[in-house]
């Protein structure tokens, strides 16, 4: 038999309608369409027991209590207990993954042994002139760089200028706010309202107080402020000697109400109004400091510490604090310096703990700072901060990789001790940043068992309570049998407030206000055109890509590059919404967008330093002290 | 014109013969499960309980498969001479990792289901969807889908969906179905996530 | 009596005490598998289910004041512009729930309910969703990703709801508890300004607050029935917001 054409077409008919009497084709189909929904390159969410547990954020000086959700043990996502949290608390979780992490220790740029940058680093330590930047102050950590500081010649305990509680340490220290007892607030552009000391309790208290904020930059917290004084930058303090005056100083007697309008701008009215405010409608404090822009010198920051003495601030809304509880073995520790105290040249070593972020310092003010040939290492998470200028880069671990101690925030009225457990395990060659310091000293240990000897030496005191996160239920301290108990608390999610405030208020040395300082500083500070940077708590550190969503897919927070300006000083030189325009400083220039805004004030140029300090490097004029304003000039690019 | 006929019913009745009992064979790989685990063994002779390993907790979710520890808890070492229960220990329980099981009703990663609202609210059985897998000595190969990934469970054991099978399948479909006749068919976001 | 299964899902937002710091928005991102944004997304691009915007009053400085305004799909329940143009049937209102649904497996990204919505509350994936190496480990289970050229928008959180209806059912209930379904921004928000409830229930807080008098609907004039309430005491935010709204640009047509 021989096959024909139509044989085969024949049977390829037939089996073309047989086909579709079986279910292959309508099978296939099916499959195929739910293929397409499974692409490989699409992440698949994790499987697997969700539990919850607890920890305490360490990302900035709050110390906000945290629930994680977590799958196994991942977080997956955070909240927080009996309250919300900043975005960056919300976004803690991603941290781990950071994709600029810094991965192993490195000597400008070359891989190195751990071994190695300890073995260097101590080798220049023994040349004196050390000294540490300590992030975050008052952790078990900072005790131990202290302690390791006051046995070198020449150690120096650093800490960041633009601190929170920086009144309160020009107030002689041991001390710390209550908001809940004021009626009165008076900012000197603390961002009450965006980040500083507990937002929780900012935003409890904030319903009793009036605030009057005096500020340049109609920042967040100047728009929610009951009364706003934009106070030309670099004038604030006169402002502050000009309600001294008013309450009564010998020492701001030049500074009235008028001349006071004439440096700052601010009409006299309104600065008798506070001024009055402050006297009748206490108790009142005055709260200078925690702007992530940058600090008031010194100065500066007693003239307006110092109106809390007027005001009758001391034992009211400023109260004396009792510290924590620390272990055996740190009797002697390094004083806190401020940076402006160490001459130029004076570090031969420094290292920077910046696992823990803090407010950002130009660069060009720490290097002033450093020797010709000085060592610098920086233990960082990532080489975004000072990392990048460092010789030895030693990787640290972040949030949630290692327990951690949580220090109260500034407007805590007790002594309050939490920890942050490790709920994830650090990647094999990160180091914790006082654990390099405890092998650079050779003493031996570790900060884990540093922080079990702290907690320890909490529970010997039998004084005040633990609260849980978990259910809020307080144990006093007195019914916990052992350390071992509280340590497992504390591991659970825990805070122990001490019950007994020291009563006594601690003896007040307050320097006479140097109000010629001021004057010389305020008269020079009437540039044509000020450059003013802002920022946001925490992010000078690394945060979560995810904050794309606040810097670049919506315009909640301005990123670098972005200059703001009001209408009128922008058509004055000629630069258009949206343009490309130069801002140039004596120290360096920085090209911007132009963003107009009627809230500028006229002759600012507000520019935010996050993601990255290039415009920092811009404000740290020498001659100009600080880096809160500096005079500028700008063109149409 | 026979000879035609003839071809014509050979075409037909190859391709019904391949899209019937080839293409099905054809279409879903077998896959050993890691572990051949006898669920009848640990029901008669240990007299667990099915609620022992797969319970539905106080939050809602369903403990699913256990995790290794809660075999290590009886399984430190072998408890009999079996292939699988050495496998089991050596491999699994003692550097405590967990066993890649291949879940037969593996859903969609779009698809939310709760155990508990059909358990607690609609009454169901087990069986009903799983079948009687509770009382079976040895697992069955698991069949992956080669073009979807997903398990044959999924679509049913009956290739055509026509006629009732062992259980149900497990597609969409058969979720709208009793949804549609419980009027309990509200919104799609109600079960995709 | 019959367990209460329906209700109808709304949110109150006190403009006067929202600081603008984005937690809403970094948690809702968390929350539902957003991923960063790639390089070139710009706010006219990117995908912020609920979007924080900054409004003034217009004056010249130093009388100058601005607010913060979270402003995310408002859940019309009414004339529902969305759901009337979608070819696809991929949008529908739930009725037990009032919440607007938006199903990514149907979509086929014509975004027409991106140019129908007024509030520019839709977003479309003009990417593949991308996690940094690692990150996809911190992904939610209880939402899904959605994959590059579909539509997307809040949905007041549904896998919390899938969640909390769980709960409930383990313990043999329909009605879920209040307090197990809190959408994410409205757990995160420091200020407390967001409250979120069933608008039905006329003694929850969210109702109440919904009937304040300085309460009001975005673009009220459109009649959308929207589901989410402004309150403020300042006057000038009403006129502030309905313009910055009106005047937002999507790019929801060009490539």
């Amino acid at each position: 038999m021989k096959l024909a054409r139509r044989d085969l077409l024949k049977l390829a008919g037939g089996a073309a309608l047989g086909t579709f009497f079986t279910p292959a084709p309508w099978k296939a189909l099916d499959d195929v369409s739910i293929w397409t929904q499974n692409w490989s390159w699409m992440p698949v969410p994790p499987r697997g027991e969700a539990t919850t547990r607890f920890t305490t954020c360490t990302l900035c000086p709050a110390g906000c209590p945290v629930r994680a959700r977590c799958i196994g043990k991942q977080p997956v996502s955070l909240a927080g207990v009996g309250g919300g949290l900043c975005p960056a608390g919300l976004a803690g979780h991603h941290l781990p993954h950071y994709p600029g992490r810094v991965r192993g220790a490195s000597h400008r740029g070359t891989r190195c042994t751990m071994d190695a940058a300890v073995a260097a680093v101590r080798e220049v330590a023994k040349g004196g002139r050390v000294a540490i930047l300590d992030q975050r102050p008052g952790r078990t950590a900072s005790l131990v760089y202290r302690r390791w500081l006051a046995g070198q010649e020449g150690g120096l305990y650093l800490t960041p200028p633009a601190r929170e509680d920086a009144t309160l340490v020009a107030l002689g220290g041991g001390l710390a706010f209550n908001l809940d007892e004021a009626r009165t607030v008076v900012s000197f552009g603390a961002p009450l309202m965006e980040g500083w000391g507990s937002m929780a309790r900012v935003l409890e208290s904030r319903p009793k107080f009036h605030l009057v904020q005096i500020e340049a930059r109609q920042s967040r917290t100047a728009s929610m402020a009951d009364t706003w004084l934009p106070a030309k930058p670099g004038t604030e303090a006169a402002l502050a000697l000009g309600l001294a005056h008013l309450l009564g100083s010998q020492d701001a007697g030049r500074f009235t109400p008028e001349y006071v309008e004439r440096i700052t701008g601010v009409p006299a009215a309104q600065v008798r109004q506070v001024a009055r405010r402050m006297k009748d409608a206490g108790p009142a404090v005055v709260i200078g400091g925690g702007d992530p822009a940058g600090p008031f010198n010194r100065e500066e920051e007693q003239a307006i510490a110092g109106l809390n003495l007027l005001a009758g601030a001391m034992g009211r809304t400023i109260v004396p604090r009792a510290e924590v509880p620390v272990p055996a073995g740190f009797d002697k520790l390094a004083a806190e310096t401020a940076l402006d105290d160490v001459p130029d040249g004076g570090i031969r070593l420094l290292i920077i703990d910046e696992a823990a972020s803090g407010n950002p310092v130009p660069w060009s003010y720490l290097k002033r700072k450093l020797a010709p040939g000085a060592m610098v290492a920086a233990a960082a998470c990532s080489l975004d901060g000072y990392a990048s200028h460092a010789d030895y880069v030693l990787p640290a671990p972040v949030y949630m990789e290692t327990a951690q101690d949580v220090p109260a925030a500034c407007d805590s009225p007790a002594a309050t001790f939490s920890m942050a457990p490790g709920l994830l395990a650090p990647p094999e060659e990160t180091i914790e940043p006082a654990d390099f310091v405890l092998r650079v000293a050779g003493e031996g240990g570790t900060l884990a068992e540093l922080l079990k000897a702290r907690v320890e030496a909490i529970h010997k005191t039998r004084r005040g309570s633990v609260v849980t996160y978990a259910d809020g239920t307080a144990t006093p301290l007195a019914e916990m049998a052992s350390a071992d108990d509280l340590a497992k608390a504390f591991k659970a999610g825990a805070r122990w407030t001490d019950a007994g405030t020291s009563s006594e208020a601690p003896g007040i040395a307050f320097a006479a206000v140097d109000a010629a300082a001021i004057e010389r500083r305020a008269a020079s500070a009437q540039f044509p055109l000020a450059l003013v940077p802002f920022g946001w708590r925490g992010a000078a550190g690394p945060v979560s890509p995810i904050f794309s969503k606040l810097y670049q897919e919506s315009r909640v927070r301005s990123s670098e590059g972005e200059a703001r300006l009001n209408p009128a000083t922008a058509r004055e030189y000629g630069i258009l919404d949206g343009g490309l325009m130069v801002v140039e400083t004596s120290c360096g220039s920085q090209a911007m967008t132009a963003c107009l805004d009627e809230g500028v004030m006229p002759g600012v140029i507000e520019a935010a330093i996050e993601p990255g300090t290039g415009v920092l490097e811009i404000c740290d004029v020498e001659d100009w002290c600080g880096w809160r304003t500096a005079p500028a000039r700008m063109r149409r690019a | 014109m026979i000879r035609g006929k003839l071809f014509f019913a050979a075409g037909l009745l190859a391709s019904l013969s391949a899209g019937w009992l080839g293409f099905p064979s054809m279409l879903y790989e077998r896959v050993p499960q890691p572990l051949d685990f006898n669920h009848v063994a640990h029901t008669e002779k240990a007299s667990m309980s099915c609620q022992d390993c797969h319970s539905l907790k106080e939050d809602g979710t369903f403990s699913g498969i256990p995790k290794v520890e809660s075999c290590a808890a009886c399984h430190a070492e072998p408890m009999g001479t079996t292939k699988a229960e050495k496998l089991l220990v050596e491999r699994y329980v003692k550097p405590q990792r967990e066993i890649p099981w291949l879940v037969y009703s593996r859903q969609p990663q779009n698809v939310w289901f709760s155990h508990a609202s059909h358990l607690k609210l609609a009454k169901f059985e087990c069986t009903e969807c799983h079948g009687g897998h509770g009382k079976t000595r040895h697992l069955r190969p698991f069949e992956r889908n080669r073009i979807s990934g997903y398990s044959r469970d999924i679509w049913g054991p009956s290739i055509s969906r026509i006629g009732a099978g062992r259980r149900p399948g497990m597609k969409m479909d058969d979720c709208i179905d009793c949804h549609r006749a419980n009027h309990r068919e509200h919104s799609c976001i109600e079960c995709h996530k | 009596m019959a367990a209460k299964t329906k209700a109808r899902y709304g949110m109150s937002i006190d403009v006067d005490r929202c600081t603008g710091c984005g937690a809403c928005m970094v948690a809702c991102a968390v929350e539902n598998n957003i991923p960063p944004a790639p390089e070139g997304a710009t706010d006219r691009k990117g995908i912020t289910w609920i979007r924080v915007y900054k409004i003034d009053n217009g004056l010249p400085f130093p009388q100058n004041r601005s607010a913060w305004v979270p402003v995310l799909c408002q859940q019309c329940g009414e004339h529902t512009p969305c759901v009337s143009v979608c070819p696809q049937n991929a949008v529908e209102v739930d009725k037990t729930t009032g919440v607007v649904g938006q199903i990514p497996e149907r979509c086929l990204g014509c975004r027409y309910c991106m140019a129908a919505c007024p509030y520019q509350a839709r977003y479309f994936n003009w990417w593949d969703p991308v996690w940094p190496a690692g990150m996809e480990k911190t992904l939610n289970p209880t939402v899904s990703p959605r994959m590059r050229g579909v539509v997307e928008k809040c949905n007041f959180c549904h896998g919390r709801l899938h969640e909390a209806r769980a709960k409930a059912a383990a313990a043999g209930r329909r009605e879920i508890d209040p307090a197990d379904y809190v959408p994410a921004c409205v757990e995160a928000c420091p200020a407390q300004a967001i409250t979120f409830g069933d608008l039905d229930d006329r003694n929850s807080q969210v109702a109440r607050e919904s009937r304040e008098g300085s309460a009001f609907h975005l673009l009220e004039r459109l009649h959308t029935g929207p589901k989410i309430t402004y309150r403020s005491g300042r006057p000038w935010v009403h006129d502030a917001l309905e313009i910055k709204v009106a005047n937002n640009k999507k790019e929801p047509v060009r490539g």
